[in-house]
């Protein structure tokens, strides 16, 4: 073989396999759309479920998932974003951060059921919260938290370090330039690496599934000691428990599933693009 | 022990200051005084110039690793000394570094920046941004766009914005770190004359590796070698007197002494 053909025969190899990639996501969305055709409708997004979950609406599922996620941003991002300003603006290199670094590797290597478990233990027995949106947005926090700390760090540590200087020179405390001049600049990032995180925590369905996932409820959760829906559970049950669930049911869930996630994301690139579209 | 210049008392005494990295002494020990007016700090690179500069106003601190031995008096006052407030010490003695460095906000921003920090009544703001930028001689350039956002100004532009932003907490001691070197021959030339004029107001402090800007800026000079004070004293005496050990000189005459 000459030297030509085994650079067309690479080349050709690595824009097929990057193409192939390209199509997953197309080919999902294509196919979840065409076999859920038959279930869309309005009324399956605002109304609630009916005949043993195989008829009515999936407003419970979505309003719950809702739920868990906000909640699980609020649980988060307070101590997520405290341990990122004390790895990059207090104690990058020291003993007790390289610890915490250790911690969250560790975390964040852990397969989500074993989450679950957890939560089941902790949260829900030992804890006493029960089976609840509260163990269960808690049980998500510990899963993102990973991921949020990363993404928060890379925020605080892309505000170059020139101008926390500038700041200190001028006389302002450590606290003063965190919060007037680091904060505000990482901001837009730390929204970004949040929105993600949340993306992951609307999609999982281990951690929640002994934590706090209702099977059918017939009325929307009121405090977070109740039980909710969740989609990513609904589509599991549906799959596995309910006998005569539709196909295009079973896709529309899906579908409303994968939407939402990537509505999600999209938030959290748009907001990207926006803010490197203002440094320029 | 204090000996008066032109009848006038130092504005910081520098005793027996060392600066360590880990366990490696890049600044040794210097004891020098420094007056009202200008100071230029010369020396090759690496001779521990800005390592001295930023010892003046606690700058290693932020660094991990750093570690400064001896006692710095602003005023009588040893801003080593344990309990010291160091904000308050850095606000009294401001920093202009090499490389313009205004935050990403808008002209007014920047300059208001260190007030607002400082509790500096909102009414007051107006008056002090102008007061600074006039004292940077940027004021004519900027005044019809003080909400533009400062990384729109030239080079030169910024440098003199960041200097106004370190005015505006009314400083009584300016550190600069070659303030020019990143600058354009024109914008040095406009930086150099503000240099000059601050200087009748303040005790300012220039690093600098430029003998022509040194001999211009006149005044007092400490000359760095190898992490040492080699000399200090009228800049044109010490100029003439070091011609050699400036440029290249390769051995470090100051630890025989």
């Amino acid at each position: 073989m000459t030297r030509a053909v085994v650079h067309a025969a690479a080349l050709g190899l690595v824009t097929v396999t990057a193409l192939a990639i390209l199509a997953i996501p197309v080919a999902l969305l294509a196919y979840l759309l065409v076999k859920a055709l038959p279930a869309l409708s309005w009324s399956l997004l605002i109304s609630y479920p009916s005949d043993g979950l195989r008829g009515g609406g999936i407003l419970p599922a979505i309003y719950g998932t809702a739920c868990l996620v906000g909640l699980t941003a609020l649980l988060s991002l307070p101590p997520g974003l405290a341990t990122a300003i004390y790895l990059v603006e207090f104690s990058p290199e020291g003993p007790l951060a390289r610890l915490i670094r250790a911690a969250l590797f560790t975390l964040s290597g852990i397969p989500s059921v074993v989450f679950g478990l957890f939560g089941l233990g902790v949260f829900v027995l030992l804890l006493g919260f029960g089976s609840s949106l509260l163990a269960a947005s808690l049980t998500l926090t510990l899963l993102v938290l990973p991921l949020i700390i990363a993404c928060a760090e890379a925020a605080l540590a892309s505000v170059p370090s020139e101008w926390r200087e500038a700041s200190l020179a001028l006389g302002c405390t450590r606290v003063q330039t965190i919060r007037h001049l680091v904060l505000p600049q990482a901001a837009p990032g730390l929204v970004t690496g949040t929105v993600l995180a949340l993306g992951r925590a609307a999609g999982e369905t281990a951690p929640i599934l002994f934590t706090g996932a209702a099977f059918y409820l017939t009325d929307l959760p009121r405090t977070v000691n109740d039980q909710v829906m969740a989609l990513s559970y609904h589509l599991y049950v549906l799959s596995t428990t309910v006998a005569g669930a539709s196909e295009p049911r079973k896709a529309a869930v899906a579908l409303c599933l994968l939407l939402l996630v990537l509505a999600l994301s999209s938030v959290g690139v748009v907001l990207r693009r926006r803010y490197l579209g203002e440094r320029r | 022990m204090t000996v008066q210049v032109d009848g006038r008392r130092p504005k910081i005494r520098v005793r027996h200051l060392e600066v360590f990295y880990r366990r490696e002494r890049i600044l040794g020990s210097v004891s020098v005084d420094i007056y009202p007016g200008i100071t230029v700090i010369l020396g090759p690179s690496g001779s521990g110039k800005t390592t001295f500069l930023r010892a003046l106003n606690r700058m290693h601190d932020a660094v991990v690793g750093m570690f400064v031995y001896g006692k710095v008096f602003l005023d009588n006052r040893d801003i080593y000394a344990p309990g010291t407030n160091v904000p308050e010490i850095r606000r009294r003695v401001g920093l202009v570094f090499q490389k313009p460095n205004p935050f990403p906000l808008s002209i007014y921003d920047n300059v208001a920046y260190g007030p607002r920090r400082h509790g500096t009544p909102r009414r007051h703001l107006d008056e002090i941004v102008r007061w600074s930028l006039e004292q940077a001689g940027l004021w004519e350039e900027v005044k019809n766009r003080l909400r533009a956002p400062a990384h729109r100004l030239s080079g030169g532009q910024q440098q003199r914005l960041c200097i106004a932003r370190a005015l505006a907490v009314r400083p009584e001691v300016l550190l600069m770190d070659e303030p020019t070197s990143a600058l354009d021959p024109l914008a040095a030339a406009r930086v150099e004359g503000l240099i000059a004029r601050l200087a009748r107001d303040l005790t300012v402090v220039v690093v600098t590796h430029d003998i022509e800007q040194a001999r211009r800026l006149d005044g007092r000079a400490l000359l760095f070698q190898g992490g040492r004070l080699l000399a200090s004293g009228p800049t044109r005496r010490l100029l003439s007197s070091h011609r050699d050990h400036h440029a290249t000189s390769r051995h470090d005459p100051a630890r025989a002494t």
